[in-house]
């Protein structure tokens, strides 16, 4: 009885969805992970987001983890290793969604996110980003100093 | 319960598994998460370090109180949930070096057996070079 239990179980982890859907919104690309991810769910969603930021030149990356309830050495080496790909092409990704048992767990665990920025829900995670993008438009175009400058002359005055 | 681990996949229904009996015998959100990610190491040891075959165990259990002698099936003693990991791979030679934080003899994972330990109440490792490994922990539910 508790075989089979442990067996169907097993064929419905297998048929669960094969791929994480990415979506794009504005220039930024969310990805909810409602499922266990296993070693090939993992690896097939680290190669489907670096494709997706190559075609849409997106420049950053949402990944919500608020389905998962456990986040092992596995999970973290495959968040912390995608954030530092998506890095290289030119992406930030801020990871939302961690809940507190699972806050406290990776603590004790001794597990780090290094490097990734992490917020608490979607919208935090986006003001992050927005801010982010915001900052290196600014100093691209060269009016961050010229702000700063204004904002001199002012104190003066 | 016995799960045979003997592809990733079975990490996941062993994790699976394990959060549910803890959830079944009482256990609290954060304890869950303790054990499920405990077992979730041990699986995916047996996969990686232990010669890629294995089994897991998870038993409830209880104790005797210190103070009362006697146990009775009510709940005098104390509820734990057990959980024992073996394979027949090819061991470990330096337990001490496996306890320690980044120490993977895999060279995989840079999380030992120490990372277990501290998300558990107790916990004992038995393992022979050419024989294989047995890690039993233990958790008890708090009052």
């Amino acid at each position: 009885m508790r075989d089979e239990g442990v067996n169907s179980r097993q064929q419905r982890i297998r048929r669960a969805w094969d791929r994480i859907p990415i979506l794009q919104v504005e220039d930024y690309l969310l990805a909810s992970i409602q499922v266990p991810l296993h070693d090939e769910l993992a690896l097939r969603f680290q190669r489907d987001l670096l494709d997706m930021i190559e075609q849409s030149r997106a420049k950053g990356v949402i990944i919500d983890i608020t389905a998962i309830d456990v986040v092992d050495s596995f999970i973290t080496r495959i968040l912390v290793e995608t954030a530092r790909m998506a890095s290289l092409m030119g992406a930030e990704t801020v990871i939302v969604g961690l809940r507190p048992e699972i806050s406290i767990t990776l603590v004790e665990f001794g597990v780090e996110f290094e490097n990734i920025k992490t917020a608490l829900d979607l919208e935090h995670g986006i003001k992050i980003l927005k801010e982010k993008t915001l900052d290196e438009n600014l100093s691209s175009n060269g009016r961050k100093s010229q702000i700063r400058g204004n904002s001199d002359t002012g104190d003066a005055t | 319960m016995i799960i045979k681990i003997r592809e990733e996949y079975d990490i996941v229904v062993a994790r699976v598994e394990a959060k549910d009996m803890a959830k079944q015998i009482g256990f609290d959100i954060v304890d869950q998460t303790r054990i499920a990610t405990a077992i979730s190491e041990l699986a995916r040891n047996i996969i990686e370090h232990g010669g890629g075959e294995g089994v897991i165990l998870i038993n409830q259990i209880k104790k005797r109180d210190e103070e009362c002698d006697e146990i009775d099936d009510e709940g005098s003693g104390r509820t734990g949930l057990e959980i024992v990991a073996m394979d027949r791979g090819p061991g470990i030679d330096d337990i001490e070096k496996a306890m320690e934080d980044g120490y993977s003899s895999g060279g995989g994972l840079g999380i030992g057996l120490g990372a277990v330990k501290r998300l558990m109440d107790e916990f004992e490792v038995w393992s022979k070079v050419g024989e294989g490994t047995r890690v039993r922990v233990v958790k008890w539910i708090r009052r």
